[in-house]
């Protein structure tokens, strides 16, 4: 087994990293370290720059990232009216979509884009999914602009297989983060008064002077660096201050050795997403929420709007001039929301629309099926490049689920993850 | 009803000496909106009324000796938000309905206005904002007080205690009125729905207007709830 395509999904808790963390060396149980601070979606890059994992991985073709183009000048509502034109051409070839419908900022934008590039005939193909947390979230959009204006599947009902078994091609909006950068920045941008209160009181007032430098392309991310690593930090013990080091000089090796200019503190948490964690993006809505399809024929049959070429060389090219975050975290996504007022005019939602963490809006209950999707997703250690999924064990029922995707486990595969942990080396500490 | 001394109650209500607070807290200016001294759930049903325009959360706030007030309550922060986490994410940036929370005034900052909303625009942003959530809070105090005097009430007690076989095919009422919960919590969607101050208020008094003239409610009732929240009578 040489490859993963993709590292998933153990639960930090899961007895297979308590059983092998004492034994395993400390760039091992660094790796594991970053589950138990960051998640456990954070251990894949799409290949841009150096990142050491001890599995070697690979990335699917249509998520590989673009080569960088400074000179590229679409605007964000043109690379987005372009992506609109292919769900378009869809319809005229005869297809049907599901918008995943959150309620959040990314859903929004992708629901504006359809209303305003398709007939009201083309638009009798698609079908809004979506929950009552969904209309919570932004009831004014689903009062004036889905109610009775849309056919609309309860999202807590159904999973993706479900829709596409039923006709639907889903829209998924998940990399909408990869596009502006990553939620760890803004609770960093959040709580920065406190964490510059951790540091050593002869370097607090100039930090504080950088506090709404974050989007300043002139103020290289390396400056915040005390700040940090103590984010980092899992505790403030010197164990959990080493490894906020380690990760820092992790991913600072990553940006040093990758074609991307990668400058200001929003620069430095864009890249955390748009390189570090895109492919967990991309694909775990049709892992987690997805019960009897093989992944690759789920991956195959969702569209994810936020992967399009328009938008990963708009991401890559509209970095520090406010389109993406200004002062705090207040105007995150200022392209997106501007976008959205454009079309619904509704000031409120442009000036004073938090950024959530919407999409558990979906998927909240499965009615019923949520046990199982849950056991599902905590026995998965990674998917193979024939896209099998690797498990460490097998639980006792999941012969009794619906399941038919290509469900792997066998002694072996615990031994090759057991192995490649015992040889896995820092790598990363000679910048 | 006298209670043991740091009883757990102590923590939501005015007890003894000290005189709590209770504030809104919207995350996405980093700023407090709302300062109210009266009733923590007028204060929590305010928020959840907003949520169709903000995220907030609710706070306690136990002893108020920073000085802040509702006057000046825009210009002050939370200065240690790592503590309140679901998961790796802060839980103020989780969910768009409120929840309530406590805080010790040592946590509360002053920091002047938020960055992003300086300007003049900003600024009148910030204004229609905090007047909004001033105007749903007083007309909120309004409501509840009218829903409590109603004495024609026969909904809240079968609904809320009877067995529903007892109340099958048989008609109950709030009030004159065809409002379900009443003619005064027809008031909340109204102000959940509104984008300002003035399309809420011409909404409440068109629907106060229309039921005088089917003479469903008196202009007797009507002039007490508008005397509560102070608001010009629209006849």
């Amino acid at each position: 087994m040489d490859h993963l395509l993709y590292f998933s999904n153990v639960s930090p808790k899961h007895p297979f990293w308590e059983k092998i963390y004492p034994k395993v060396g400390k760039a091992s149980q660094f790796y594991i370290d970053i589950a138990k601070r960051l998640g456990i979606n954070r251990f894949i890059t799409r290949n841009e720059g150096e990142w050491s994992a001890p599995w070697s991985q690979q990335i699917p073709d249509q998520f590989k990232m673009l080569p960088y183009d400074p000179n590229f000048k679409k605007t964000y509502e043109e690379v987005t009216d372009e992506q609109a034109l292919t769900i378009k051409l869809g319809i005229q070839q005869g297809k049907k979509y599901g918008v995943m419908y959150s309620g959040g900022m990314d859903s929004t934008c992708v629901a504006v884009a359809l209303m305003k590039n398709l007939t009201p005939k083309e638009l009798e193909s698609v079908v809004i999914c979506a929950s009552v947390h969904s209309r919570i979230e932004n009831p004014n959009f689903w009062r004036n602009h889905i109610h009775g204006k849309f056919k609309t599947l309860d999202s807590n009902r159904y999973l993706y297989d479900d829709y596409i078994n039923m006709g639907y091609t889903p829209i998924i909006s998940d990399e909408g983060d990869c596009i502006f950068g990553t939620a760890i920045g803004l609770q960093l941008y959040y709580n920065y008064d406190y964490y510059v209160s951790l540091q050593h009181p002869a370097v607090q007032n100039n930090l504080m002077k950088l506090k709404y430098k974050i989007s300043d392309g002139n103020v290289h991310y390396s400056k915040y660096k005390d700040i940090l690593i103590r984010y980092f930090s899992y505790d403030d013990t010197d164990k959990g201050l080493e490894f906020g080091k380690l990760l820092y000089e992790k991913y600072h090796h990553n940006i040093l050795t990758s074609k991307m200019p990668v400058n200001s503190l929003h620069d430095f948490f864009w890249w955390l997403i748009f390189n570090v964690k895109y492919l967990n993006c991309s694909i775990r809505s049709a892992i987690y929420y997805n019960i009897t399809m093989p992944a690759k024929q789920c991956i195959d049959n969702t569209v994810n709007w936020f992967n399009s070429p328009g938008y990963q060389y708009w991401s890559m090219a509209n970095n520090n001039n406010g389109m993406k975050i200004q002062n705090t975290h207040a105007t995150y996504k200022y392209a997106q929301r501007k976008y959205i007022y454009d079309f619904d005019k509704n000031d409120w939602y442009f000036k004073f629309k938090t950024k959530l963490e919407s999409l558990g809006n979906l998927n909240f209950n499965h009615e019923g099926k949520n046990d199982t999707v849950k056991r599902f997703s905590g026995s998965i250690i990674g998917m193979n490049d024939k896209y099998e999924y690797l498990c460490i064990e097998i639980f006792h029922s999941i012969e009794n689920v619906p399941y038919t995707g290509v469900y792997h486990y066998s002694p072996e595969i615990t031994n090759f993850f057991e192995e490649s942990l015992f040889n896995y080396k820092l790598d990363w500490l000679n910048d | 009803m006298e209670r043991n001394k740091n009883s757990e109650l102590d923590k939501y209500y005015f007890s003894g000496d000290t005189r709590k607070v209770n504030g809104i807290y919207c995350q996405q200016i980093d700023r407090w909106i709302l300062i109210d001294c009266y009733d923590i759930w007028i204060t929590f049903k305010t928020a959840q009324t907003l949520s169709s325009k903000i995220a907030t959360a609710v706070y306690i706030l136990p002893e108020n000796k920073i000085g802040m007030t509702n006057n000046n309550c825009i210009n002050y922060s939370i200065f240690n938000k790592t503590e309140m986490k679901r998961r790796n994410v802060s839980e103020l940036l989780q969910n768009q309905t409120p929840t309530l929370k406590k805080l010790h005034f040592r946590n509360l900052i002053k920091v002047g206005l938020p960055e992003d909303f300086k300007d003049f625009e900003g600024i009148e942003y910030l204004q229609t904002l905090k007047k909004y959530a001033e105007y749903v809070n007083k007309i909120i105090y309004g409501i509840e007080i009218y829903n409590a005097r109603a004495w024609s009430d026969n909904t809240t007690i079968p609904n809320t205690y009877f067995p529903n076989s007892w109340i099958e095919n048989i008609s109950t009422y709030h009030d004159k009125t065809n409002a379900e919960k009443g003619f005064f919590s027809d008031f909340y969607p109204i102000l959940y729905f509104s984008n300002s101050i003035e399309e809420a208020r011409n909404s409440i008094n068109s629907l106060v207007l229309q039921n005088i003239d089917k003479k469903l409610i008196s202009q007797h009732v009507v002039s007490s709830f508008y005397k509560i929240v102070e608001e010009p009578l629209p006849f």
